[in-house]
C-alpha cells in the first residue's frame, strides 16, 4: 500500500496547491475547533458520482474549466478534503453500498443485493424512531435498488430508506405514450454504461410500485412528472430534480443521491465524460442553492459531495486511461470530498487522509446515532 | 490441478501452434504459482493467431524467465505463490479455460483485497524477465481529423504540446493524399506483411498503389463485424444474461460467427478484428472509441512501421440500449464531440507510441484539418514549440528533414 500513499499525497499537494491559487484557501490549523454545534433537526444530504472525475479533468490546470461551480461558489464555502482514499472494490454499487454502510463491502458488484452491514440509514431510522419517508436514496437503475436497507440482523428494511430509481419511475410513467411521445424522454432513460442491462421497470409489479411512488412519495401526477421531465436534459438531471422533489414533498432528514452521468466514459468518449462531469458539477450547486432556499433545509443542514472512486491513470497499461477503473492504481483510488454547512468552515482545506468510509461514523456524528458496524472513523474537521 | 501437473498432452484441445509452443516450454510452465499460470496460458491459447511481434515477445517473456537462476526464479514467483485462492478457482479447467480462471481470479483478488498485492507480485515478475529489445523500427504515425470534426474553441493537444511542435495555422488544403502516399511508399520497402496500417473511422480512402503489403481496417469495412457483435449483445441484453456472462460470451465469438473470415482470408486478422469490437468498449456503437481503441491495439500488439489513422464522426449520443438494438438507425452525427474524442485519441495512441522500443526515433504527425492545426515530433523536432506562422502540411512534415 505503500505506493498508493505516496501517489495519494502527491494527488492530495496538487489539489491544495491549485485551491490555494484559485480559492485563497487556508489550511485547517487542528482538528475541531468548529464554529458552531449543529443545530436541533439537522440534515445531511450525501451526493456522490458514480464514475468518479480525475484530478485531469478536474482540479488539474486544464481541467478546471469543467468545475466552475464547486470551485467558485461551493469551495469557499466549505471544508474540502484533498485526499479521500477508497481501499475497496472500485464498482459503481459495491462502492456506493461501503459509502452508505462505512465498510468496504467485498459482493459481487453485478448482483443486486442489499449490503450486509447496516447502512447509515438504518442507524438512523432506528435511533430516531422515524419513519420510511426520513431517508431516501436517489440512484441510477442498475443494481442500485436494494441500496436503502441491508440484510444484517436487527436491522434491514424496517429501518431502511426509500429508494427511488428515476429512470424506472419514468419509464413506467411514459409507458402509455407514443412512438412520438416517448422520443422527448430517450435521452433520460440511457443507462449503464459499463454494460447494458435489460430494464427492471418492465413487470407490472414494478410498474404499479413505480406509479405508486409518484403519487405517494413525490406528491406528483404522471402528467406533471412528465411536463417536469420534458425540460430536462439528462438522467443526472432527472435524479437531481426527483431529490428536489422529494426535499419538498417529504423533507428527509437523510438524502443520499447518486450522480452517475459522467460514467459515460465507460463507452470511450472522452467528450460525453467532459459533458457529464460539467453536469455533475452544476448540479451540486443546483442542489445546495435548493437547499439554502427551502425553510426546512436552510442553516441546518450538511452537504457531502464525493467521487466514489477515481478512474484510471493515462497510460496505465492495465487500462484505458479515463475509460475504465480497473487497475486499482492510485489515481482510481484516491479522490476528495468538500463538505459544506452551517457548522463546516468555509473555505478550508485538509490534506490528512480520510477514507470514503469515514462518512458514515461522521454522518452519525452529526445527526447523533452511533454506527457500530461500520469500520471508518469520524472526521474530526466535520464535528 | 497445479502447474506441476502439467504435461504435454494437457494441451490436446489446442490450436496446433499453440500446443507445440507450450509443450516447449513445459520445464518453464510447471514451475509457475497457480495464480499466474493461467494468465500465460490465456495469451497461449491465441498463439496461433497472434501478431508476429506478439509471438516473439511472449515467447522472449517465457526464456527470459526460464533463465533466471533457480533461487532467483524462486525469489520473484514467491509473492504469487502467497496468493491465497479458492479452492474452487484452482479445481476449475484452467488449462482450456484461462480466460475464465482470470476473470474469476480478478474478482476474487478485488473482494479478497489481494488485488494490489497481485498487481506488484506480477508486475515484479516481468521485471525480472526482461525481453530482449526488438529491432529497432523508425516508425511513423500520421493520425488525421477531417474537416467535419468542429468545435472552433476547444484547446487542441494540451496534453501533447510538452512534446513537441504545435502548428497553429496550417493552410486548409483539399483532402490531402499524401499520408496515404506515405504510407504506400513505406510499404513498398518492406515484405512484412502487418508492418504498414491504414486505420480509418469512416469510409476509407483509396490507397495509392503500393508495392508492399498494406492492412486497411475501416469502420464502414468491418460493419458486419460489429453488428454481428451488437446482435449478441443485444440478444444477451434482452435474455438478462447479466454483465459477466455477457462478457463471457463475447470473448468466446469465432470469426465465422461474426462474418470476418469474408472480410479478409487471413486468420490472424481476422482475430483481431473480432477483438476490437468483443474486448474493446464502446468500439461497437461510437466510431471514435473504435478508432482510439484500434489504433492502441495496432500498435501494442502488431508494433507497425506505418500507421495511418484518420477520425470520422461519431453518432450522436443516444441512450446504450437503443443503440445496441438499432445500430443503423442513427445518421445524426456528432461533430463537435467527435473533435473532443479525437484529440484524446491522438495523445493516447502517443502514448501508446511511447511504449515501443525505440520511441525517441519516432514520428508522430496529428494534424486536425478543420481546424488548422497539427502538432509533430520527432528526432530533430524541438519541445514545447508553437509555430504560428502559415505552413501547409508539407510544410510541417518537412520539418523532420
Amino acid at each position: 500500500m505503500g505506493a498508493l500513499l505516496d501517489a495519494s499525497r502527491l494527488l492530495s499537494l496538487r489539489r491544495r496547491d491549485f485551491l490555494r491559487g484559485v480559492c485563497g484557501a487556508g489550511a485547517a490549523a487542528a482538528c475541531g475547533g468548529v464554529s458552531a454545534a449543529a443545530p436541533s433537526k439537522s440534515k445531511v444530504v450525501i451526493v456522490t458520482f458514480g464514475g468518479g472525475a480525475r484530478d485531469d479533468e478536474t482540479f488539474a490546470l486544464r481541467g478546471q474549466r469543467n468545475i466552475p461551480h464547486i470551485l467558485n461558489e461551493l469551495i469557499p464555502q466549505g471544508t474540502f478534503f484533498t485526499r479521500v482514499v477508497n481501499r475497496g472494490i472500485l464498482g459503481h454499487y459495491v462502492a456506493t453500498a461501503g459509502i452508505a454502510t462505512g465498510r468496504y463491502e467485498t459482493f459481487n458488484n453485478f448482483v443486486s443485493q442489499p449490503p450486509p452491514a447496516p447502512t447509515l440509514f438504518e442507524y438512523y431510522r432506528k435511533h430516531a424512531g422515524t419513519p420510511t419517508s426520513d431517508c431516501w436514496v436517489v440512484a441510477p437503475s442498475n443494481g442500485f435498488e436494494r441500496i436503502g436497507a441491508s440484510s444484517a440482523r436487527q436491522y434491514g428494511p424496517a429501518y431502511g430508506a426509500g429508494v427511488v430509481l428515476p429512470k424506472n419511475l419514468l419509464s413506467s410513467a411514459v409507458s402509455g405514450q407514443t412512438a412520438a411521445g416517448l422520443r422527448d424522454f430517450e435521452h433520460l432513460l440511457q443507462d449503464s454504461y459499463e454494460m447494458p442491462i435489460p430494464g427492471t421497470a418492465a413487470s407490472a409489479l414494478n410498474h404499479d410500485f413505480n406509479l405508486t411512488q409518484l403519487t405517494s412519495a413525490l406528491k406528483l401526477s404522471v402528467d406533471d412528472f412528465l411536463r417536469n421531465a420534458r425540460a430536462l436534459s439528462s438522467p443526472d438531471e432527472l435524479s437531481v430534480h426527483v431529490a428536489r422533489q422529494l426535499m419538498r414533498a417529504m423533507a428527509p432528514s437523510l438524502l443520499f443521491v447518486t450522480l452517475h452521468d459522467m460514467d459515460v466514459a465507460h463507452v470511450g468518449t472522452y467528450s460525453l465524460y467532459l459533458e457529464g462531469i460539467q453536469r455533475s458539477d452544476r448540479l451540486c450547486a443546483v442542489l445546495w442553492q435548493a437547499i439554502q432556499s427551502d425553510p426546512e433545509y436552510k442553516d441546518r443542514t450538511t452537504m457531502l459531495i464525493l467521487p466514489d472512486f477515481g478512474r484510471d491513470a493515462d497510460g496505465d497499461p492495465g487500462g484505458n486511461g479515463f475509460q475504465h477503473h480497473r487497475t486499482g492504481g492510485p489515481l482510481a483510488r484516491t479522490t476528495w470530498l468538500l463538505a459544506l454547512g452551517p457548522h463546516v468552515r468555509g473555505n478550508v482545506t485538509v490534506d490528512r487522509l480520510v477514507e470514503c468510509i469515514d462518512v458514515v461514523p461522521t454522518v452519525g456524528g452529526l445527526l447523533g446515532f452511533d454506527t457500530p458496524m461500520a469500520q471508518g472513523s469520524r472526521i474530526a474537521e466535520l464535528l | 490441478m497445479t502447474p506441476a501437473d502439467l504435461d504435454t498432452s494437457s494441451f490436446s484441445r489446442y490450436p496446433p501452434q499453440a500446443a507445440a509452443w507450450c509443450a516447449r516450454r513445459i520445464g518453464l510452465l510447471k514451475r509457475l504459482p497457480l495464480a499466474v499460470a493461467p494468465s500465460i496460458f490465456e495469451q497461449a491459447i491465441a498463439f496461433d493467431w497472434k501478431f508476429p511481434a506478439e509471438k516473439v515477445r511472449l515467447t522472449g517473456q517465457i526464456s527470459a524467465l526460464a533463465a533466471l537462476a533457480p533461487a532467483a526464479f524462486d525469489r520473484v514467483v514467491a509473492p504469487l505463490e502467497a496468493i491465497t485462492l479458492p479452492e474452487a478457482l484452482a479445481k476449475s479447467d484452467w488449462v482450456n479455460h484461462p480466460a475464465v480462471f482470470v476473470e474469476t481470479l480478478t474478482a476474487h483478488l478485488w473482494s479478497t483485497g489481494q488485488i494490489d498485492r497481485y498487481r506488484e507480485a506480477a508486475r515484479t515478475l516481468l521485471d525480472s524477465a526482461p525481453v530482449e529489445a526488438e529491432p529497432v523500427r523508425k516508425r511513423t504515425v500520421i493520425f488525421l481529423a477531417g474537416a467535419a470534426l468542429t468545435a472552433p474553441s476547444y484547446p487542441l493537444f494540451e496534453r501533447l504540446r510538452a512534446s513537441g511542435l504545435h502548428a497553429v495555422d496550417v493552410a486548409h488544403d483539399a483532402e490531402q493524399t499524401w499520408a496515404l502516399e506515405l504510407l504506400a511508399k513505406n510499404a513498398s520497402a518492406t515484405e512484412d506483411r502487418y508492418a504498414n496500417w491504414y486505420l480509418d473511422g469512416g469510409e476509407p480512402w483509396p490507397l495509392p498503389p503500393a508495392a508492399g503489403p498494406i492492412i486497411t481496417l475501416s469502420y464502414a469495412h468491418l460493419d458486419p463485424v460489429r453488428k454481428a457483435v451488437l446482435y449478441r449483445m443485444n440478444r444477451a441484453t434482452r435474455a438478462g444474461d447479466g454483465p459477466e456472462l455477457l462478457h463471457r460470451q463475447l470473448v468466446a465469438m469465432q470469426p465465422e460467427e461474426c462474418g470476418a473470415q469474408t472480410l479478409t482470408p487471413d486468420p490472424v486478422l481476422q482475430h483481431f478484428m473480432v477483438d476490437l469490437f468483443t474486448q474493446g468498449s464502446g468500439t461497437q456503437i461510437y466510431s471514435t472509441t473504435f478508432v482510439q481503441w484500434a489504433a492502441r491495439e495496432i500498435l501494442r500488439r502488431a508494433s507497425p512501421q506505418t500507421l495511418v489513422v484518420r477520425v470520422a464522426p461519431r453518432v450522436r449520443q443516444r441512450g446504450l440500449n437503443e443503440l445496441i438494438a438499432t445500430p443503423g438507425l442513427n445518421p445524426d452525427l456528432d461533430a463537435a464531440g467527435s473533435l473532443v474524442d479525437a484529440d484524446m485519441a491522438a495523445y493516447y495512441t502517443w502514448l501508446e507510441l511511447q511504449k515501443l522500443p525505440g520511441a525517441a526515433d519516432c514520428i508522430f504527425l496529428a494534424w486536425f484539418q478543420g481546424r488548422g492545426e497539427a502538432f509533430l515530433t520527432g528526432p530533430s523536432i524541438p519541445r514545447n514549440v508553437t509555430a504560428s506562422s502559415r505552413m501547409t502540411i508539407d510544410d510541417v512534415y518537412g520539418l523532420l528533414s
